[in-house]
């Protein structure tokens, strides 16, 4: 085997403070007596100094017969399911999918719904906040400190299930740009999954009375109550239950830049927009943000046979926070495993920044774990795991799965179901 | 410098996995391993990891840390190959937990850390008669809780601080001995994962350079 290089240069463009690095390197390869051309464009991201190898991405365009003919790099793709917390619900939120996009011409028409369990009590380890305060009604001074200080940051009371209904279409502008359309309207109620999830919690070990159990045993099963205090004042204070308020349609562009080979992954960036509706009045202020939001997601994949690997890289900006973070930043690896060509299983697994903005709330104390402690960690990125399930036969696709957080910061759902349909022609 | 040593090293990686492929015989391996060993958080990964200052800054004001900064870290893996021929390519996704109480010379102050890792990356092997010797990179999330409890004279102040480092980077080197199936595997890792703990905003390293033994099971 004999490899040649034959040209390699380099050069840099800065962008708002991070250098992007580009290098154009074109080798020969002889294997087996035959030539083989190879061509790669590289581009990576230098971070304060320091190369991200992982955040690098790279392109590879190659030609001859450089190995790539049958390979596969893209599968019935990730599970297409938005972080799922109630106080992030009238925000964009990105996605995972997959690196391909419909051919030129093609349509998807799908319905879903997504049913999250939230359950944050700020107030739990002091139990100022119970099934009797819950009754008698609650108000900003229960998500004071024990000894009366409004105290910073945000500190919450969230016993709710979301149900997010989404109707989405998919359009093929060409053979690598896929537009899609998507409508959403929620519900926010006490739901049915309370029982469950402290059952399990139990069978598991974990204490419905402590912090690993979010404090559940405090608080009636299959309620509504969703409450946020900031800095002492109430941002939300709601306990009617809401059915079907129509949220702020988004549309999106995704544009495969290339399908990867053998070597190299595919490559897809995805562009999302959130229209903004300002009429926010009544019960549409829990699902309207009021302002434009936008984001976007990088994503790679790589196809090792019956097994594909997707990472995505990304980030929201927001237009009207409301007193929120003013962008989000996620991540995700989502593992296929493609049983037949037409079902697979996935398990995935996403990050993402908290919707709570940092806050002047001490993380120390010297009397104590107190509120503000506590408040202080809602700002922290976490994660959550999802496992799934999708299949295809003939122009019917769905998808069904389950999502779990598994940090317990208190910025999450405890637990998603979610379960799409649609048809594809 | 840094760069560039990581910018040759992948595309010789890029470049020998895609020349590989004019070999023959494909097959997908999953392998299944759990493994024990020693990391030294106070050590940090070479060309990628940098010195930490949570843990000096503290022993500035309560004096040196009683004992070292090993910890003790129980790894679960699960990782699957393409072959062909005698290199092979695959993902690999891995935990790692450990939990580690330090205390300090000067006052009864200690800092209890837990740290869960979950790691996922590329993987390179050889094939070979009696040993699969490989490397791998990659990143994924750390989640920590900072128990802190200091004492300064006759006042405590405490602290619990949880997050996340959300982009980790890791290597790995090392060598799988296949026994009919079951296997024995030994890596060292370098991980870089810095927590910055909001209560002294300093950084603290959860990663660092770590040596692993364990059983395998591949099918």
């Amino acid at each position: 085997m004999q490899i040649e290089l034959i040209y390699c240069d380099k050069f840099l463009h800065k962008l708002k403070g991070i250098t992007l690095g580009f290098i154009f390197t074109v080798v020969v390869a002889k294997i087996q007596g035959y030539p083989r051309y190879l061509c790669f464009l590289f581009i990576y991201m230098k971070i304060k100094g320091l190369l991200k190898l992982l955040s690098a991405f790279i392109i590879s365009i190659a030609w001859n017969n450089s190995a790539q003919a049958g390979s596969i790099n893209s599968g019935l793709g990730p599970l297409e399911i938005r972080p799922q917390f109630i106080v992030s619900q009238p925000f964009l939120a990105m996605t995972p999918e997959n690196s391909s996009t419909l051919k030129g011409g093609e349509s998807k028409l799908s319905v879903g719904i997504e049913i999250a369990n939230t359950f944050v009590n700020t107030q739990g380890p002091t139990e100022q906040i119970t099934k009797k305060e819950v009754a008698r009604g609650l108000t900003k001074e229960d998500f004071y400190d024990k000894n009366g200080d409004a105290g910073k940051g945000y500190s919450l009371y969230l016993d709710a299930e979301t149900k997010r209904k989404n109707l989405k279409y998919n359009y093929g502008i060409s053979d690598s740009l896929e537009f899609k359309l998507e409508i959403p309207f929620l519900s926010f109620d006490g739901g049915f999954m309370d029982s469950s999830i402290e059952s399990v919690h139990s069978l598991i070990g974990i204490s419905n009375f402590k912090q690993g159990g979010a404090y559940r045993a405090l608080s009636e099963r299959n309620k509504y109550d969703y409450y946020v205090v900031k800095d002492g004042e109430f941002v939300y204070a709601s306990n009617q239950i809401i059915y079907n308020v129509r949220g702020e349609p988004s549309m999106g562009l995704k544009w495969n830049l290339s399908e990867g080979g053998n070597v190299m992954p595919a490559v897809t960036l995805k562009l999302s927009y959130k229209f903004a509706n300002s009429d926010r009045s009544g019960e549409q202020k829990l699902v309207r943000s009021g302002g434009v939001d936008w984001g976007h997601y990088l994503i790679l994949s790589k196809g090792f046979d019956k097994w594909i690997v997707y990472f995505g890289d990304g980030k929201t900006r927001i237009g009207e926070n409301l007193g929120f973070a003013s962008s989000m930043s996620h991540q995700f690896m989502s593992l296929e495993y493609r049983i037949e060509e037409e079902v697979s299983f996935v398990f995935q697994s996403v990050s993402q920044s908290s919707i709570f903005q940092e806050t002047a709330a001490s993380p120390r104390s010297t009397s104590g774990e107190n509120q503000e402690q506590r408040n202080s960690n809602l700002s922290v990125s976490t994660s959550v795991s999802a496992f799934g399930y999708k299949f295809v036969s003939g122009p019917i696709f769905w998808e069904t799965g389950f999502v779990q957080d598994y940090n317990n910061f208190g910025n999450e759902t405890d637990f998603v179901l979610f379960w799409e349909m649609g048809v594809h022609w | 410098m840094v760069s560039k040593v990581l910018k040759i090293t992948f595309t010789v990686i890029c470049m020998i996995f895609h020349v590989s492929t004019g070999w023959c015989v494909e097959q997908t391996v999953v392998y299944f391993a759990v493994q024990y060993g020693i990391q030294d958080t106070g050590n940090p990964a070479p060309v990628v990891g940098q010195t930490d200052s949570y843990l000096s800054t503290l022993e500035t004001k309560h004096g040196s840390l009683k004992g070292n900064r090993q910890v003790s870290p129980k790894v679960l893996s699960f990782d699957f190959y393409k072959t062909n021929g005698p290199v092979a390519s695959g993902f690999g996704l891995e935990v790692h937990s450990y939990k580690k109480k330090y205390t300090f010379e000067n006052d009864p102050s200690q800092v209890d850390i837990s740290a869960v890792g979950f790691l996922y990356g590329l993987n390179f092997y050889y094939r070979g008669d009696f040993w699969f010797p490989f490397l791998g990179f990659g990143t994924g999330n750390y989640s920590a809780k900072v128990k802190e409890e200091l004492v300064t004279g006759s006042s405590t102040t405490y602290g619990t601080v949880f997050g996340q480092v959300d982009k980790p980077f890791y290597y790995k080197f090392g060598v799988r001995i296949p026994l009919n199936g079951l296997g024995i595997i030994l890596t060292q890792q370098y991980i870089s994962a810095d927590f910055d703990v909001s209560t002294e905003n300093k950084p603290l390293s959860l990663g660092g350079t770590a040596t692993f033994i364990g059983l395998y099971y591949g099918f």
